[in-house]
């Protein structure tokens, strides 16, 4: 009898606590889901915190040895308290588990009218590609109000696509496609990281994320599907050279890093390491960006990874590179 | 250290022995040097971290300098310091053995050890320098020029040592323990290692297959982890953190026995649920290998084997949680004496709260969804690590330091150390927490702009910390040599490695001690009592 | 759990002193320093001499070693208890593998990859393999009852019968291994090579090292070091034997019967 009733409180204290955990804002954003959650755990584990940190305090000060004291008490323990200091971090984790697993399942539901874009990672950078046939590369552009999925993969090793605004990261893996979804809620821009270590690049491997108010990001669309951006060549090859993952290892400044620097280096007489000489032309660093391991520099070693471009990006960057004086 | 005590003297007495007390000292010497090593590679990355961009190192040798900071401090440091000294000098002395069962064995495990240090020496100064993190994740660390083959190696060395020691303890602890030594009346600290070596048991044997897999990958052309020809490179992160996890129990586990021990001496109160503590060591013990997935939340695993794991992972906070309760429990109603060990002990329980409760956030799926791989991490782990692990580290040196060198350490020193830890500690990390809710990767060499004056707090926590250290250090070198004579017992405690005189003869015991009694009876009524000076009858 | 006796009842035990140990561990040093000559600095003679004298500094220590314990009055020997934990950690060695293998395997949509040649895997040729190795165990579990009843004969012959039925399980597989590389199935074929070759050469290593135990062992015999009161090592070395082959029928039915 007593103990069907002990049982009965149980479930029906769990019952409470699950609903709790589940309960709260159900407007589908798992980003906003994110921050009760993280509140609720908050609010408990300080709580723990302050309690035992209480209590060692109090105990140190409290029964501090007098003079002449012996032994403490000799209590070898309580089945009682021991039950109670078993059950009640269990029933903490309990509610804290149920509450993570409903979030969960929010954060891999993906609303229907999602719009999709692919993202691809690369050392060191990140390719974008919306439904429309637009590509960009260290942007994603996105309409506000509406979710988005993203399907992610890499080119190269492993990389992570970070958006910290929305919550949200999951790993881009050679042949495979991963995927999360986010909501932009409101229009604004934000920051996306690289969170897999991938090299010297990883840590300026960061894009931007532009949610956009849907007339605004209508309007892109339609002027990016007309005019494949008409800039000018040097314009385009420094946007090349930043986009690209050039400046994790060439520095602008004349500073050696992994590779030599990208400062002068145009027309530049340089010595390889095997002993040929070759002055820098258009030649000699178009070879430099598709087959870099053939002419290596003296004094490096041949890391850099080799860059398929378009012949039109190619031309940029190297008449970009000249500006470099 | 004196000589009249100990069979062959000089250089040879050191490198031949075979002595379970001399083998903890060399572990205990070698691994100082590693951690010494990686703060000042720590210092370096800090100096880094001053502004964004380049200060003084490029991106290249910060990579590197993380790299061998992070295996350093757990392979080389903290799993060495619990497993290879705290297990070397406490389990003959606590069981009331003479030595382990396979004296030569453990003398190889040692040297083993040493092999795998000079690969970490080399690793700094030849050429192919790693820059793969301390946990290699292929494809990179197959595509990286880092020479990654002496990763593999040197991770071989440790785990055979590691196997051995493994094989070697385990038997010890279960074949040589003195007549009446019952599992019961076994110390909390043997517990804990006994738990220790459990894991390395099953948990090394994994890693070294995934790492020479990934030799035979980089250098063979096998195809374990190349997706293009129908193998996984998550395969490796599996196998990686089926070890890999388990492992920060390695850490953990001795580290709780001796907190156990530290609080229980001086409370001079019996320890408060023993059998509850045992329990909570062998669950955290097998919980810990069902849950290396909590390393995988974000990296395309399936979702019910997250949600599984995720939930085991915070399970492992309610045996963990006996255990603190139980360490309040044992101060209540005591007589606490705040001798250093005490105060690190004390300071420990905090920090390592904080830790574990951030370990809980991690373990928290959707949580970890936002956390993983930002400074949110690596503050979770230097919390409990270089906070929490460390200070139980020193604190175990400094209790049991007269019996493995017959003197007493600095106290004044010690407790001055301890508050400038404590401080530089905070400083350092609990900035990071706040950086990686922001949204800040780990393993980065630049930073956003913004971010500047938070990461300055950190640099100078980092450098006020190696004031501590330094403090600590010349406080552990000097006390060897100008220390004060020690007494036998100088805390009064009632484990069984007390009845020996500091420092310990090498043959430990003069007779195989009959054991009448567990190591914690402080305060016995008188009806039950036992005879002054313990068990040894 | 006699060994628990080990230095009970001595009254001075004093800690000896061995070179043996650090000579081991010094020459394993070696011999990763010189694998990482010829894998990283690409320079395969200084790394194939290098590593040749650290096989053969180790060869030296254990022979030291062993010379030096089995001189000495206490048997610091194996002791059974060691054995069987030493095999769980085997176990885990052999589960991660398995585990990897598993994992690549299930979400394949076919398996083997449809690159295989035809005719990988033998299942054949690797029923035969089973019977050697299958009935080995019997042989040795002979070699061990006759040592209880002290027919040292008996046991030396079952202990070389097992050997050689060891030594055919290895020949076999070595065939084995030769035809499939000329059909042009390696390693580096798929991921299903890759395992093929590191499964069943893990295995197969664990044969070798099963084969020089029992020659050892024989040796011993011969030299009457072995009888009725020292046999530890005998039944440490059966333990081994069984399981080395109980892995074999997970070999047998994972990579050879799951995939046909
Ligand atoms: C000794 C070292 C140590 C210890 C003890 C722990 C303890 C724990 N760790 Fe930690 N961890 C590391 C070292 C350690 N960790 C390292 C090195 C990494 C990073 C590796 C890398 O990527 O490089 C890491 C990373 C890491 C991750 C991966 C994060 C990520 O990459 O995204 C996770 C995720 O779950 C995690 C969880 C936990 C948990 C749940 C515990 C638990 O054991 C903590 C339990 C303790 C408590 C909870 C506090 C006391 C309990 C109470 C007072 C009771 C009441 C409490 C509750 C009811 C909540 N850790
Ligand atoms: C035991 C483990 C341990 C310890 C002790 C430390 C100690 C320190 N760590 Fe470490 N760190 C790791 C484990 C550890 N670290 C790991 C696993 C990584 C990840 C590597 C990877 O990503 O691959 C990492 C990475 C890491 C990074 C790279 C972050 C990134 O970019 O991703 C940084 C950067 O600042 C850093 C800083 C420091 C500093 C400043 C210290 C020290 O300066 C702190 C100073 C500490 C002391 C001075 C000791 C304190 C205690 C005592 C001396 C005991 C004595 C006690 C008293 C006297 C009370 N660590
Ligand atoms: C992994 C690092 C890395 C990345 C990324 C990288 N490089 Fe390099 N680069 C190097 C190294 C190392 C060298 C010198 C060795 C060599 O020539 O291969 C080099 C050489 C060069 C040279 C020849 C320099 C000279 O002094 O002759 C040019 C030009 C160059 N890189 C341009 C680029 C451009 C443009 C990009 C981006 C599209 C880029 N690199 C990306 C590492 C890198
Ligand atoms: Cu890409 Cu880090
Ligand atoms: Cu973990």
């Amino acid at each position: 009898m007593k103990k069907g009733f002990w049982i009965l409180v149980s479930v029906v204290l769990l019952f409470c606590l699950f609903s709790l955990a589940i309960a709260g804002d159900r407007a589908v954003d798992p980003a906003k889901s994110w921050d009760n959650h993280y509140n609720l755990y908050f609010i408990l584990v300080a709580g723990i915190w302050l309690l035992v940190t209480v209590l060692l305090v109090y105990f140190s000060l409290r029964y501090r040895r007098k003079k002449g004291q012996g032994d403490g008490a000799y209590i070898p323990g309580n089945t009682l308290l021991e039950i109670i200091w078993t059950v009640v971090p269990l029933i903490i984790v309990t509610l804290l588990g149920v509450q993570t697993w409903a979030v969960y399942k929010e954060y891999r539901h993906v609303p229907k009218d999602a719009y999709e874009v692919n993202v691809e990672g690369f050392m060191w950078g990140w390719n974008v590609t919306y439904p429309e046939g637009i590509k960009t590369i260290n942007e994603l552009r996105v309409p506000a109000g509406r979710p988005v999925k993203v399907n992610l993969t890499s080119k190269d090793v492993l990389h992570a696509f970070f958006i910290p605004e929305y919550r949200v990261q999951e790993e881009a893996i050679p042949e495979r496609t991963t995927f999360f979804w986010f909501k932009p809620s409101r229009a604004g821009e934000y920051r996306a990281y690289c969170t897999e270590f991938c090299g010297n690049g990883h840590s300026l491997m960061l894009a931007k994320v532009v949610a956009m108010e849907k007339d605004g990001f209508d309007a892109w669309v339609a002027q990016q599907k007309g005019a494949v951006a008409k800039l000018l060549p040097v314009d385009r090859g420094k946007k090349l050279v930043e986009d690209l993952g050039c400046l994790g290892c060439h520095t602008l400044t004349g500073e050696k890093s992994a590779g030599p620097s990208l400062k002068g280096v145009y027309g530049r007489e340089t010595m390889l390491a095997d002993g040929r000489k070759v002055v820098a032309d258009d030649e000699y660093i178009e070879h430099a960006l598709e087959t870099p391991n053939r002419d290596v520099v003296k004094g490096y070693t041949p890391t850099m990874p080799p860059y398929k471009l378009p012949i039109e990006d190619e031309h940029a960057i190297v008449e970009y590179l000249k500006t470099l004086k | 250290m004196n000589q009249e005590t100990v069979k062959g003297s000089g250089l040879k007495g050191w490198i031949f022995t075979t002595d379970h007390k001399r083998i903890a000292v060399l572990y205990l010497i070698t691994s100082l040097v590693v951690f010494t090593l990686g703060l000042l590679l720590a210092l370096v990355m800090k100096a880094e971290q001053w502004s964004p961009g380049k200060d003084i190192i490029d991106a290249k040798l910060y990579n590197v300098f993380f790299t061998i900071h992070g295996a350093g401090m757990i392979l080389w440091w903290m799993i060495p310091v619990y497993t290879g000294f705290f297990a070397n000098l406490l389990v003959p002395l606590m069981i009331g053995a003479r030595d382990v069962a396979f004296p030569r064995l453990n003398a190889l495990s040692f040297w083993f050890f040493a092999g795998a240090t000079v690969m970490a020496v080399l690793a700094l100064v030849t050429p192919g320098r790693l820059d793969i993190g301390w946990t290699g994740y292929p494809p990179y660390s197959i595509k990286s020029d880092a020479n990654t083959s002496l990763y593999v190696f040197a991770v071989h060395l440790l785990g055979a040592s590691a196997l051995a020691s493994a094989v070697n303890f385990l038997t010890t602890i279960i074949t040589m323990r003195a007549p009446g030594m019952t599992w019961g009346r076994l110390n909390l600290a043997v517990w804990g290692i006994l738990g220790a070596f459990i894991i390395q048991l099953f948990g090394i044997p994994v890693l070294a297959g995934a790492v020479t897999l990934l030799l035979f990958d980089k250098y063979l052309g096998t195809n374990f982890y190349n997706a293009a020809m129908g193998g996984s490179s998550m395969l490796y992160q599996h196998l990686f953190w089926f070890y890999a996890h388990p492992a920060v129990y390695v850490i953990a586990l001795p580290a709780f026995g001796i907190v156990s021990e530290i609080i229980s001496t001086f409370s001079r109160k019996k320890i408060y649920g023993y059998t509850s503590m045992v329990i909570a060591i062998m669950a955290i013990t097998f919980l810990g290998f069902d849950v290396w997935i909590h390393h995988l939340f974000t990296k395309g695993v399936e979702d019910w084997a997250r949600i599984v794991q995720s939930l085991l992972t915070i399970l492992i906070g309610v045996p963990t949680g006996i255990k603190v309760f139980n360490w309040l429990a044992t101060m209540h109603k005591g007589s606490i004496e705040f001798k250093a060990p005490m105060l690190y002990a004390v300071g420990f329980i905090t920090l390592f709260v904080i830790g574990g409760a951030t370990g809980i956030a991690n373990g928290l799926l959707a949580i970890d969804l936002h956390v993983h791989d930002t400074l949110w991490v690596v503050a979770h782990f230097h919390n409990v690590l270089s906070m929490a692990m460390t200070l139980v580290a020193f604190a175990g040196i400094y209790f049991w330091y007269p019996k493995f060198t017959g003197r007493m350490y600095s106290e004044g020193l010690a407790k001055v150390a301890f508050w400038i830890i404590l401080v530089g500690s905070l400083l350092a990390f609990v900035p990071f927490y706040k950086l990686g809710l922001l949204g800040m990767p780990r393993r980065y060499w630049s930073y956003p702009a913004e971010f500047t004056d938070t990461y300055r707090l950190t640099v100078i926590g980092g450098y006020i910390l190696v004031l501590g250290f330094l403090l600590t250090l010349v406080n552990i070198i000097r006390s060897a040599f100008a220390g004060e004579k020690a007494a036998a017992n100088p805390w009064g405690a009632k484990s069984l490695e007390w009845t020996l005189p500091s420092p310990v003869p090498v043959y430990n015991f003069e007779k195989i001690p009959v054991i009448t009694a567990g190591p914690y009876e402080y305060g016995r009524p008188e009806e039950k009592a036992v005879p002054e000076g313990a068990q040894a009858v | 759990m006699q060994e628990k006796a080990v230095y009970h009842g001595v009254e001075h035990h004093e800690p000896e002193l061995s070179a043996w140990p650090f000579v081991v561990g010094m020459s394993g040093l070696v011999v990763m320093i010189g694998f990482m000559t010829a894998f990283q600095w690409k320079l395969p003679i200084a790394g194939m001499v290098l590593g040749g004298a650290g096989v053969v500094g180790i060869l030296i220590g254990l022979f030291g070693w062993v010379s030096e314990v089995y001189a000495g009055k206490l048997e610091e020997g194996l002791s059974k208890i060691a054995v069987l934990i030493f095999i769980l950690s085997e176990a885990a060695l052999f589960g991660g593998l398995f585990g990897g293998y598993l994992y690549n395997m299930f979400p394949a949509p076919v398996w083997p990859p449809s690159n295989t040649p035809a005719g990988v895997p033998p299942v054949s040729v690797a029923l035969i393999l089973s019977v050697f190795l299958l009935s080995s165990s019997a042989t040795i579990q002979m070699a061990e009852t006759k040592l209880e009843r002290g027919e040292m004969g008996g046991f030396k012959g079952w202990l070389l019968f097992t050997m050689i039925l060891g030594a055919l399980f290895l020949a076999g597989q070595a065939s084995e291994w030769s035809k499939l590389i000329g059909e042009g199935f390696t390693v580096s074929t798929n991921a299903y090579g890759t395992f093929f070759y590191t499964i069943t050469g893990f295995h197969g290593s664990h044969v070798l090292v099963g084969i020089i135990l029992q020659f050892f062992i024989l040796l011993l015999a011969i030299r009457n070091k072995i009888g009725m009161k020292r046999q530890t090592i005998v039944r440490a070395c059966g333990y081994y034997w069984h399981f080395v082959d109980g892995i074999w029928l997970l070999v047998l039915s994972l990579i050879y019967i799951l995939p046909s």
